[in-house]
């Protein structure tokens, strides 16, 4: 985003969340959202996709999304199988070597980073993206 | 992502349902920066005349802030976002839930501070090692983001609870 601070992470920005929340809402992709712990203090925001899109060995879908006041984020996507977690995660945060961006790959979110990042300069773009990728993800897995 | 002709489902169907001024707004909410018309007008998919209406009103509604400039930069107002979130707290809370959540947050806080034995997040030295692992710096700074979270929270929860127990009943009432 223009003139983003490159400095240290900011705290938890609840009211982009909320925002990011309610425009996820009305994708047909996502079925509930809620704030975890809870809405007083939330450490993340959770966004429960519709799993009745995917085979039938995936019993849950869900994003975890975490906004910090000045722009950094994780995007964490979690496929439930009965033994174990697809997963990957999309990140900025601050690195000493490396882009500030950068995309842990699934199956395991591995810490081996690939240099694949959302490339959007806002919350919204990233949500968009973000819902467009599980979209494609739809695809390749019910192929 | 980037090369596909047009943008996806999901970017037409906000651009569809939400008004120019419905879209300046969901984006004024996550710019803490200050970012001109233009800017907003290209986020937004709309003219720049039409993002500038938009968040001159934002300016005079106080959910903007404008640096009055040429040309001038708008952002977020932090202390509007601050108070609408007291005011949902307290309304939505009542003052002994918002109290016994602040005890934990206070605890919290303790433990952050005896973990990494400094009484407040920004003086924990992150060093600039690469040889650390990714993992580690994560953790760190997972712990950080955190810890920056309950410092702000603990501020809003106090300013919730005494607007909270300012109404007769302990509940500030519902919006008519």
């Amino acid at each position: 985003m223009t003139g983003r601070t490159e400095g240290p992470s900011g705290p938890l920005d609840v009211s982009t969340l909320e925002i990011l929340a309610q425009r996820a809402a009305t994708h047909p992709l996502c079925l509930d959202w809620e704030f975890r712990p809870d809405s007083i203090s939330p450490r993340v925001l959770e966004i429960q996709l519709d799993d009745a899109q995917y085979p039938s060995f995936v019993t849950a879908v869900r994003v975890d999304v975490r906004w910090f006041v000045g722009g950094d984020y994780t995007v964490h996507y979690l496929e439930f199988r009965p033994n174990e977690t697809w997963q990957c995660r999309w990140d900025r945060h601050p690195k000493p070597v490396g882009p500030r961006e950068h995309f842990h790959p699934p199956p395991d979110a591995s810490s081996d980073i690939a240099s694949t990042p959302l490339e959007s300069d806002h919350h919204l773009d990233i949500l968009f993206e973000l819902l467009e990728w599980v979209e494609d993800r739809i695809q390749t897995i019910c192929e | 992502m980037s090369d596909r002709p047009g943008p996806p489902d999901a970017t037409r169907q906000w651009d569809s349902d939400r008004t120019t001024f419905q879209r300046v707004y969901d984006l004024l909410v996550g710019t803490t920066e200050p970012a001109s018309a233009r800017q907003f007008a290209e986020w937004a998919d709309c003219s720049e005349n039409g993002a500038r209406q938009a968040l001159e009103q934002l300016v005079e509604m106080d959910i903007a802030d404008s640096t009055g400039s040429r040309p001038a930069l708008y952002r977020r107002n932090p202390s509007y976002f601050r108070w609408k979130r007291v005011e949902t707290l307290a309304r939505e809370h009542g003052a002994n839930t918002l109290r016994a959540r602040l005890e934990e947050l206070i605890s919290e806080d303790r433990k952050l501070q005896e973990k990494y034995d400094v009484p407040e997040p920004d003086a924990v030295v992150v060093a600039d090692e690469p040889a650390e692992n990714h993992d580690m710096l994560h953790d760190r700074w997972d712990d950080l983001t955190e810890w920056r979270t309950i410092r702000r929270d603990i501020t809003i929860l106090k300013r919730a609870i005494h607007r909270a127990e300012s109404s007769k009943d302990g509940h500030v009432p519902s919006k008519t």
